[in-house]
């Protein structure tokens, strides 16, 4: 389905394809992609299980790594950062306060860099079936996407159970968690697309994808906290949307609103990366086939 | 009722500048034919013409080879026809969706058991869950894998991979299918099976588009023939004249080079 359009016929007839140098041009071609690719979900969800499933394959941990992973990575972060981080931060009194700054902000980052990362590998790890399938391009995204849900869900659940052992207070404004996480969500697909297109275009994408990602772990308020810093390292955190998408996240679930700003900047985020996602696709999507 | 109808189809290769073995520069690669590429104003080779204006006409029950030397475009234009590859120019028109079975070792999931790829590739084709499980065990039994279903296909033979594949291709009926050439490569119980499964969907009034360079294979599954020469239609036919042409003209041109070569 690289570029075909169904046309309505003779109703006698079945739906007919069409496959022409016309019915795939710019930016109706990408939406019509896209919103042929969330129709094809049952492909999609299939397709994400079973490279989750390919990851742990013949791993007798499996899945449970995750789990380690980022309890191992908070707990150390907790124990060689916490003490400096409770003498500057103003809103972090305990040291269960500064483990779940550091383990909400780590989830969200990683499941914003990680769709990032991936999208910058996706055309090209699809080629295989690019080649062999007739499917919306999106659906590789869309698949993607899904897949980082997982360790999101583990990371997030170990989170609640610490909460839970240490009797964190819930607020009603922890709700607010939710349209957070669609949003991050939401322009999950556009990041995977993005950078999708561009990487399978420009081979020094991916690479320098991973080189950015490195330094914006530093620029985000994972291990330190916003109200604690002033000057360059304040002003490269406003200026870094993962902030505010982590923000938004992470203040409703320890009991603080989000600022209207945080909310605002993720909004204009959303319409600028899902922009370049629409642009990116527009010009690169009829190549595709030739490009991975 | 089933049809296909593909109109003047062109298709360009683009050729990347930059870096890496793509870069061919202003030289021709080495036995390729110059008036297939395309070249910018200041020369520099910037594509290759595979297809130039082919077209082709299938009405239900049409079988058609498509023959040609290596290079001429016949895969590339059984991707055009797949949807794999947009036209540059030309239009494709179908009654319904087509079935490839193009790359024998393209989408599949190797680490994945037999069974899985059976639901994985049907979901990718666009069936439900349902229509696959109520086809599955006619697939299992078609491949002739047995108990090979449950190891990973990966570990497969080539063969097995291509029984796989083809089973899961054609259980589902489809009206028009397309096919490349490594089907003649199963061995000879295969290839009594997919000929029998051919004469099964011959019957059904399916359309078939193969291309191949085995005679016959042509012979017993086709009626119309193209040859393709360097991205156009050279000649269309009975299979039995086109093919006699083709051999003949492939014979002339060997041994021509032999009298080059021996001057």
């Amino acid at each position: 389905m690289v570029h075909q359009s169904k046309i309505e016929g003779n109703p006698a007839q079945r739906e007919r394809f069409v496959f022409s140098a016309h019915s795939q041009f710019g930016v109706r071609g990408i939406i019509g992609d896209i919103f042929a690719g969330f129709r094809a979900g049952r492909v999609w969800r299939a397709f994400a299980w079973e490279e989750t499933k390919r990851r742990y394959r013949r791993s007798a941990l499996g899945l449970l790594w995750i789990i380690i992973g980022y309890v191992a990575f908070v707990g150390a972060v907790a124990l060689f950062f916490g003490n400096f981080n409770l003498a500057t931060a103003e809103q972090i009194k305990t040291i269960e306060q500064y483990a779940t700054h550091v383990g909400l902000g780590y989830a969200a980052f990683a499941l914003i860099t990680s769709n990032i990362q991936d999208g910058a590998a996706l055309f090209t790890n699809a080629a295989a079936w690019i080649k062999s399938v007739s499917l919306p391009y999106s659906v590789y995204a869309l698949k993607n996407v899904t897949r980082t849900l997982v360790p999101f869900g583990l990371q997030l659940a170990s989170w609640f159970a610490f909460a839970l052992l240490t009797g964190h207070v819930f607020k009603p404004v922890a709700l607010l968690t939710l349209p957070a996480i669609a949003i991050i969500v939401f322009n999950a697909v556009a990041m995977q697309l993005f950078f999708g297109f561009l990487s399978a275009r420009y081979r020094d994408v991916e690479h320098m994808v991973a080189t950015i990602l490195r330094v914006l772990l530093f620029m985000t308020p994972i291990l330190w906290t916003y109200d604690g810093t002033s000057g360059v390292t304040r002003v490269l955190a406003d200026f870094n949307p993962i902030t505010h998408f982590v923000e938004i996240f992470r203040a409703p679930l320890t009991g603080n609103p989000p600022t209207a700003a945080n909310w605002i900047f993720a909004l204009c985020s959303t319409v600028v990366i899902w922009g370049a996602a629409i642009l990116a696709g527009a010009v690169l999507r009829r190549r595709l086939p030739y490009l991975v | 009722m089933a049809y296909i109808k593909a109109v003047n189809i062109k298709v360009r290769f683009p050729v990347l500048r930059g870096s890496g073995p793509n870069s061919y520069g202003h030289e021709a690669p080495q036995g390729l034919d110059d008036s297939r590429l395309i070249r910018n104003a200041s020369g520099a080779i910037t594509g290759v013409q595979a297809l130039d204006g082919i077209g082709l006409e299938a009405a239900k029950g049409d079988r058609w080879a498509l023959i040609g030397r290596n290079g001429s475009g016949k895969s590339t234009f059984l991707q055009v026809l797949a949807g794999l590859l947009p036209p540059d120019e030309g239009v494709v028109e179908m009654s319904s969706r087509p079935t490839n079975l193009i790359n024998i070792n393209l989408g599949m999931e190797l680490e994945a058991d037999g069974r899985r790829n059976i639901m994985l590739r049907g979901l990718a084709a666009g069936w439900s869950k349902k229509e696959i499980l109520a086809r599955r065990a006619e697939i299992e039994e078609f491949s002739g894998l047995g108990p090979f279903l449950s190891m990973p296909v990966g570990t497969l033979s080539a063969g097995m991979r291509m029984r796989l594949n083809f089973a899961i291709a054609t259980a589902f009926d489809p009206e028009i299918l397309l096919l490349d050439e490594w089907l003649s490569a199963g061995d000879v119980e295969f290839q009594k099976k997919a000929a029998e499964r051919m004469d099964r969907f011959v019957a059904a009034a399916g359309i078939v588009v193969i291309a191949s360079h085995g005679r016959r294979l042509i012979e017993r599954v086709c009626n119309r023939c193209l040859w393709i020469d360097a991205g156009k239609a050279r000649m269309t036919g009975a299979p039995k004249d086109v093919l006699d042409a083709y051999e003949l003209a492939m014979a002339e041109e060997h041994a021509l080079q032999e009298r080059i070569a021996a001057q």
